[in-house]
């Protein structure tokens, strides 16, 4: 069997290289990186968000206004610019707090003995007895409206996958020689969790938040869209949805911009993380096996 | 096979409690007090004195300790005992097993709509790899994934039902109200069930079996049906518990939008009146019912698949 050029040239170039030369997210991350910047820059470069102007509502596309006017005259640009603050910030936010939860968690299931591992694997199992989403809402719905809450109400749904996921990975490394070498150079449970196992989960855990970042975002946006992120005049992109629904049988139009902004989000956040994930996991790739011609083996 | 079903059904009832424990929690770190919003529903614009306030919450139980009202909650529950909801009066098993009974209506047809979509589009998509059909899974895969449904409901609601006017926008009745809100919750099942398929497919066909009933003349079609698509609906069999997950996140938001007056809107209705004895009865359905038909997954799972079966807790 002679070696694959392709799998040559895969191995030779540096995880960035390798990713840079996939153009699903290579246009992923230059998406990202376009309305992340527009988002944080929204204060200076877009019009006010909130201010209303009750003469031109329903404005038409022009140059003052890029993409019309709201039911109050309000420029849709600027909210969509204003809205990502919201809406990204808090995806961010959720999945910081998840990755966190659920690296600090997982480790301490995988290091601290049975009974520490027991309760957080019975903890989890509670989170994952309801479908996601039915939780988010109810977590949320019991603890209140709110940006902090709707971010709570994330982190305590997403974390149990983390935790079992780090886990795994921690008892693994636990099995390699250098952390044998460090137990029995007496060292304690907290600095080779620290110390030993945690260096090694950075990576993974790193693709897998990318990865989730399209998961979350839908999340957070869907409870906005219920109602349970930011409070009115505030611009958020679920929530402008919700806003635009009232109005749907007379100015549908009004749904595109804040429904587009969320689809293009979730879309660039998932080319950028498959494109991660093949470039971390280059075993992964896809085999050309055909109903009439099977892959080689 | 008969130890294995006890032993998951054991490990869920510790699963179930914790969760209406996580429940009771929540609503007591809950801001605001039931007991004075309902008295104030009640009394519509008549100020209620504390008085009242404190025979309602009496009247609910309110006014127990925490611990007290949780015990009396589970056990009652473990007699068929939900309750009755703040906001309607109505037992809240009555409320959960009408409004069950319509979202089924509802999932069932999503269900038709994936099977009827997914086999012929995973199978079409493997066999013309790389060709259209393929290239059409992989566009609906890219919408599945990205499109969020409460705007998909609406780009669908425009199309249909505005601009067209061949469907109703919203509400129940015939069977042309079913489809709009089946549509939008079968779509991301059916971009996961047909990828599923088309994956599987294509490593089967890199199967010597395959290639041996090519060798013998089987006709394409035949052995993608007879010996392909059987070994391919495996892994399928594995997705069933997300796909459920799936349904019941997706009809919270397309009960909503589309006024069916399923599961899905009880809940959000519940939550926003701060329903606490309805959240908590749905809460503890809707955790049985994904728990046990997770359960039935698996067993269907290791029914289906004898290496499995075979490789498991060593009975047989």
């Amino acid at each position: 069997m002679s070696a694959d050029p392709a799998v040559v040239t895969a191995i030779g170039r540096s995880p960035l290289g390798r990713l840079l030369g996939d153009r699903a997210a290579v246009v992923g991350l230059a998406i990202i990186a376009v309305v992340v910047a527009g988002s944080l820059l929204a204060p200076w470069v877009a019009a006010d968000p909130i201010a209303q102007d009750v003469g031109n509502r329903y404005a038409p596309r022009s140059i003052d206004h890029p993409l019309g006017t709201d039911q109050l005259g309000r420029d849709t640009l600027a909210r969509i610019l204003h809205g990502g603050r919201y809406s990204l910030g808090m995806s961010l936010a959720a999945s910081l707090g998840i990755a966190v939860l659920g690296v600090v968690l997982g480790l301490a299931s995988a290091s601290y003995g049975r009974a520490t591992d027991t309760v957080i694997n019975r903890l989890a199992d509670v989170f994952l007895a309801l479908p996601t989403l039915v939780l988010m809402l109810v977590v949320v719905g019991l603890l209140g409206q709110g940006l902090r809450n709707l971010v709570i109400a994330v982190i305590l749904v997403g974390w149990p996958t983390y935790a079992r996921i780090v886990r795994g990975m921690a008892l693994a490394t636990r099995e390699r020689e250098f952390v044998t070498a460090a137990e029995a150079a007496g060292a304690s449970r907290a600095r080779i969790a620290l110390r030993h196992l945690a260096p090694n989960l950075i990576g993974p855990v790193i693709v897998l938040t990318t990865i989730d970042l399209g998961r979350v975002l839908l999340a957070v946006s869907a409870l906005s869209f219920l109602g349970f992120g930011v409070t009115s005049p505030t611009p958020e992109w679920g929530a402008m949805l919700s806003d635009a629904r009232t109005l749907f049988t007379s100015h549908p139009e009004l749904m595109l911009p804040p429904g587009i902004a969320i689809t293009v989000m979730v879309l660039a956040f998932n080319l950028a993380g498959d494109g991660l994930r093949d470039v971390l996991d280059p075993r992964d790739v896809e085999g050309g096996a055909r109903w009439d011609r099977p892959a080689s083996t | 096979m008969g130890r294995y079903v006890a032993r998951r059904v054991l490990v869920a009832v510790p699963t179930l409690a914790g969760l209406s424990v996580l429940i009771f929690v929540l609503v007591s770190l809950a801001p605001g007090d039931p007991a004075e919003e309902l008295t104030r529903k009640r009394f519509g614009d008549t100020e209620p004195t504390a008085a009242d306030i404190a025979r309602t919450r009496a009247m609910l139980g309110l006014d127990e300790p925490a611990v007290t009202q949780y015990l009396s909650w589970l056990g009652n529950a473990l007699t068929g005992d939900l309750g009755t909801g703040f906001s309607r009066g109505r037992p809240v098993s009555t409320e959960i097993a009408d409004a069950f009974g319509v979202t089924l209506v509802l999932a069932a047809a999503a269900v038709l709509v994936v099977v009827v979509v997914a086999f012929p589009l995973g199978v079409a998509a493997a066999m013309l790899h790389n060709r259209w059909p393929d290239h059409l899974l992989r566009l609906l895969t890219l919408v599945g994934a990205s499109v969020p449904g409460f705007f998909l409901a609406y780009v669908l609601i425009y199309l249909f039902a505005v601009e067209l006017g061949w469907l109703p926008v919203a509400g129940r009745g015939g069977l042309d109200h079913l489809v709009l809100p089946a549509l939008t919750l079968a779509v991301v099942p059916t971009a996961i069930v047909s990828r599923l398929l088309r994956s599987s497919l294509l490593e089967t066909f890199g199967e010597s079996y395959v290639r041996a009933a090519r060798a013998k003349g089987l006709a394409a079609t035949a052995v993608v049906v007879r010996h392909g698509l059987r070994n391919a609906t495996i892994p399928v069999v594995t997705y069933l518990g997300t796909l459920l997950a799936g349904l019941l996140d997706g009809v919270l938001i397309v009960e909503v939008i589309f006024a069916w007056p399923g599961l899905g809107q009880l809940t959000v209705q519940a939550i926003g009146a701060r329903d606490y004895p309805l959240i908590q009865g749905i809460v503890l359905f809707a955790g049985a019912l994904y728990v046990g038909l997770n359960l039935l997954v698996d067993l269907s799972y290791r029914l289906l698949d004898p290496r499995i079966r075979l490789a498991g807790t060593g009975e047989r």
